[in-house]
């Protein structure tokens, strides 16, 4: 997200609704975080890999069977409080 | 070989940066001299392919610096010098010359310079035969003008040896006789098929000519592919001589066989599969069936006593030449010449053709990425591609949903996040390649069709037969090692056998299972369809999942004292990232660097939390095993001995990983010393060893079992088993046993019982994390 984009949300930004997500990954690698509805998701992913200790990109997020994409908010996948968010890995190897 | 000088001898800003041009003057100097002393010998060489890109500099008065053509006119010298004729004598005639020669060139204090020579020797270089004299033009250029050296110093042995070997001055001497016997005058109209070029002009000749000309060979002469400069093998040792600069393992073998003295008779010969390229060359293709058998072995790398395993051919004739070190090819055997030049211009017309094709497939490629995208589930409102520049909110109102409840693939496959118009949380649909490995996991498929050459293994006709290799289970088959060689079946029990051997029953189990696949959890594993196919079906690639389930499956093991190894720990791909990301700030700051929470825990033995061992690391636990992915898209199989202080990779590609392994060797030393008991004995941190262990050459031809074979060098390791009985011929099976085996664990009442004692990880954390703070 640009810093454009960050400072045109700031104005009214007081009070907006906020969400606590869970996001899990493997060996019970958790974290719960609290966002505004209408944040990207983006920053939540870069949270938790850095609470989990990897580099972005290396988790794939999903909800519900779909996977999250950066620009997504949690309005617009309808999320609820308390929702959780997988983190997996996708290590494919061959040659 | 292009005789048009590139547009760019260097990429832009890679030029050298020398502080003046050098010596280009001297070719003005050098003309003179001899356009005054021998005019026809100076006429010769100026029609020479190579050296005519010298004399083009000069007369249209281009001020390149000589350094800067060096590398590039010697680099075409050299090739040009080993693989344009592909046919040369060697003999008494050859080493005669080069001694007469260098004895006249040596002066009594044991210089020579070309001062010298045209100042004190003229006359006497007059009286040198013709092909000598031409030499000594070569010589000249190449000293004056390619290196840049001063005509009064000394002229090098090894420069002398250079034009002592250079064919073309052979070919001088030898195309007339060619020429006499198969030459034809050249039609001016034809222009695409195969040529000898000689010192009068040009020759058409056909493939049977060729084959006609080795009777003029007599029983003394032989017959190499090449002419090698120093006489015996070395030149295939030459990176100059290979343009690829890979080393060949299979040359090196063939060297040791030889100088063994092998009777070849017997030998089976690797056989590798050509790409196959249809191309409307019906002409060429129809001349000689078999000379394009022995076009390709031309290809291989060959010595003048060695000669390349004959690609596809699986039989020897008779090597019947007396006296003389005559080894078995094929081509030659049926008494065919290879010259790889007269192809040059088959080959170009070739190329050009398949740049034309890349062009219209690149551009057919673009159309689509540009058209409007219209995944299933992602709708874009106005019908715009999405782009890196155009950020996914503009998109959001239109994404649906998924109805809640359904359950969570964790087992997607790549194919499958494209066909959902998914990628990277970063970026998604870029329309072109990223370059950046998962950066847009959607981009994999079409990164390898945009980017694998046309001629390489990977062509797209098998980047195609990737994607549709999936088997339906209706259609597996167990593998059995009988099916491919003749070989007995080795008894039960055998080494090998135990890498691959599963029973009927238990592949039946598995087989019934797959035609009714009901997910079924081991460890951290959710064993799937998906999962399965990855495993068994050939040309599959294997995922974290699997490698992490089988980490689990042996951890349990080593727990239960199941099997032999103890004292061992099993790692997860997990924890071989987050061992990156703590080595990437462990580096820059080793003295401040703290070790955090969790790599302890790892130390201490409570994660990974499915199979928790609780096992200390240097206290309970001697070895650690574990997948390391590497490169994006490479699994190799590390073991690091806490005791021995050693790090071992295992990668079926033979490379070196030490850019990969070092952060176990700097970090893994630290864990120890951080989870040891206090007042336990002395532990340094001091990285340990990193040890590539050797394995077979050429393995993994699928390109697609390098998990399979990580997981079996692991294997290989704890049962103290030889690693080289992994290879490609039983890789199938093993990939079939790895199947069956974590279906059969799904089955098993012990892991059950483990799975239902397992107790989380202290990394489940109540607290929570306000992003909104900054």
């Amino acid at each position: 997200m640009s810093a454009a984009q960050e400072d045109d949300k700031k104005p009214g930004d007081e009070g907006e609704a906020q969400i606590i997500l869970k996001v899990k990954a493997q060996d019970r690698f958790e974290a719960s975080f609290r966002m505004k509805r209408s944040a990207q998701l983006i920053k939540l992913m870069n949270a938790s890999c850095e609470r989990f200790c990897v580099d972005f990109n290396s988790f794939v997020f999903f909800f519900d069977g779909c996977r999250l994409l950066a620009g997504q908010t949690p309005d617009d996948l309808d999320m609820k409080d308390g929702d959780e968010i997988e983190a997996v890995l996708n290590l494919r190897g061959g040659p | 070989m292009s005789e048009e000088l590139p547009k760019r001898l260097f990429k832009e800003g890679e030029e050298p940066q020398v502080s003046q041009i050098n010596n280009n003057c001297r070719i003005d100097y050098i003309i003179k001299k001899f356009t005054a002393w021998m005019p026809k010998e100076l006429d010769v060489v100026k029609k020479d392919p190579v050296f005519a890109q010298i004399f083009k500099l000069h007369e249209n008065g281009l001020g390149y610096s000589a350094r800067v053509v060096h590398s590039f006119l010697c680099r075409e010298l050299v090739t040009y010098s080993f693989t344009s004729f592909g046919l040369s004598l060697r003999g008494d005639h050859f080493d005669s010359h080069f001694k007469s020669t260098t004895q006249v060139l040596r002066r009594k204090d044991e210089t020579v310079t070309l001062f010298d020579l045209w100042n004190k020797d003229k006359d006497s270089v007059k009286k040198w035969k013709n092909a000598d004299r031409i030499r000594l033009i070569y010589l000249a250029f190449i000293l004056c003008v390619v290196l840049a050296r001063d005509e009064k110093q000394n002229i090098p042995l090894k420069y002398i040896k250079v034009v002592m070997d250079l064919e073309k001055i052979w070919a001088m001497e030898a195309v007339p006789k060619i020429g006499k016997l198969c030459g034809k005058k050249l039609d001016k109209a034809f222009a695409d098929g195969p040529r000898c070029i000689n010192w009068m002009g040009a020759g058409k000749v056909s493939y049977q000519e060729i084959n006609r000309l080795e009777e003029i060979f007599t029983a003394e002469d032989d017959m190499y592919p090449f002419i090698s400069w120093t006489g015996n093998m070395d030149i295939i040792q030459s990176v100059d001589f290979r343009r690829d600069d890979v080393e060949d393992e299979r040359i090196k073998g063939l060297m040791e066989l030889i100088s063994a003295k092998n009777d070849f008779t017997q030998h089976v010969w690797d056989f590798e599969e050509a790409v196959e390229e249809s191309l409307d060359q019906p002409d060429e293709a129809n001349v000689n069936g078999e000379e394009g058998v022995n076009d390709e072995a031309a290809e291989t790398d060959e010595s003048d006593e060695t000669f390349q395993t004959p690609r596809g051919s699986t039989s020897l004739g008779d090597t019947s030449k007396q006296g003389k070190k005559r080894l078995p090819d094929r081509g030659m055997e049926k008494g065919s010449i290879r010259f790889s030049m007269l192809f040059e211009q088959s080959i170009s017309a070739m190329e050009q053709r398949m740049e034309k094709k890349m062009d219209e497939k690149l551009e057919q490629l673009e159309h689509r990425l540009k058209a409007p995208t219209k995944e299933p589930r992602v709708e874009v409102e106005d019908g715009e591609t999405p782009s890196p520049s155009k950020t996914t909110t503009t998109q959001q109102p239109s994404l649906r949903r998924s109805t809640r409840g359904s359950p969570v693939d964790l087992n997607f496959t790549q194919e499958e996040a494209s066909f959902r118009g998914i990628s990277t949380q970063g970026v998604e649909g870029l329309s072109q390649a990223s370059h950046v490995t998962d950066f847009d996991p959607s981009q994999t498929a079409k990164a390898d069709d945009w980017w694998t050459p046309m001629t390489s293994v990977r062509g797209s006709s098998k980047a195609k037969a990737r994607k549709d290799n999936t088997v339906q289970p209706s259609q597996w088959k167990k593998w059995s090692r009988l099916e491919l060689t003749d070989e007995d079946l080795p008894q039960d029990g055998s080494p090998q056998s135990s890498l691959y051997y599963f029973s009927e029953e238990s592949w039946q189990g598995f087989h019934e299972w797959s035609m009714k696949p009901v997910p079924l959890q081991i460890g951290p594993l959710c064993f799937n369809m998906t999962v399965a196919q990855r495993i068994v079906c050939a040309g599959k690639w294997l995922g974290n999942e699997e490698m992490d389930g089988f980490m689990f499956i042996w951890r349990v093991k080593t727990t239960l004292k199941r099997w032999a190894p103890t004292r061992v720990a099993f790692m997860t791909a997990l924890f071989c990232l987050q061992l990156e990301a703590a080595y990437n700030v462990f580096h820059p700051d080793k003295k401040s660097y703290k070790l955090p929470e969790f790599l302890l825990s790892y130390g201490r033995g409570e994660i990974p939390s499915h199979g928790r061992t609780n096992e200390v690391w240097g206290v309970d636990v001697d070895r650690l095993y574990g997948p390391l992915f590497v490169n994006g898209n490479h699994w190799i199989a590390v073991c690091v001995d806490i005791i021995e202080r050693k790090v071992f990779a295992f990668d079926c590609g033979g490379k070196r990983n030490r850019q990969y392994v070092e952060k176990f060797a700097a970090m893994i030393p630290r864990i120890v010393k951080a989870v040891a008991p206090p007042g336990s004995r002395k532990l340094h941190l001091s990285p340990y060893t990193i040890v590539d262990v050797p394995v077979q050459k050429r393995l993994n031809k699928s390109c697609c079992d390098c998990g399979a074979y990580a997981l079996k060098y692991l294997e290989c390791h704890l049962l103290g088993l030889d690693i080289n009985l992994v290879n490609d011929e039983i890789i199938q099976g093993c990939r079939q046993k790895i199947g069956v085996e974590l279906w059969e664990a799904t089955h098993d009442p012990v892991y059950a019982e483990v799975m239902k004692t397992y107790v989380p990880s202290p990394w489940e954390r109540s607290e929570v994390f306000d992003l909104e703070e900054d």
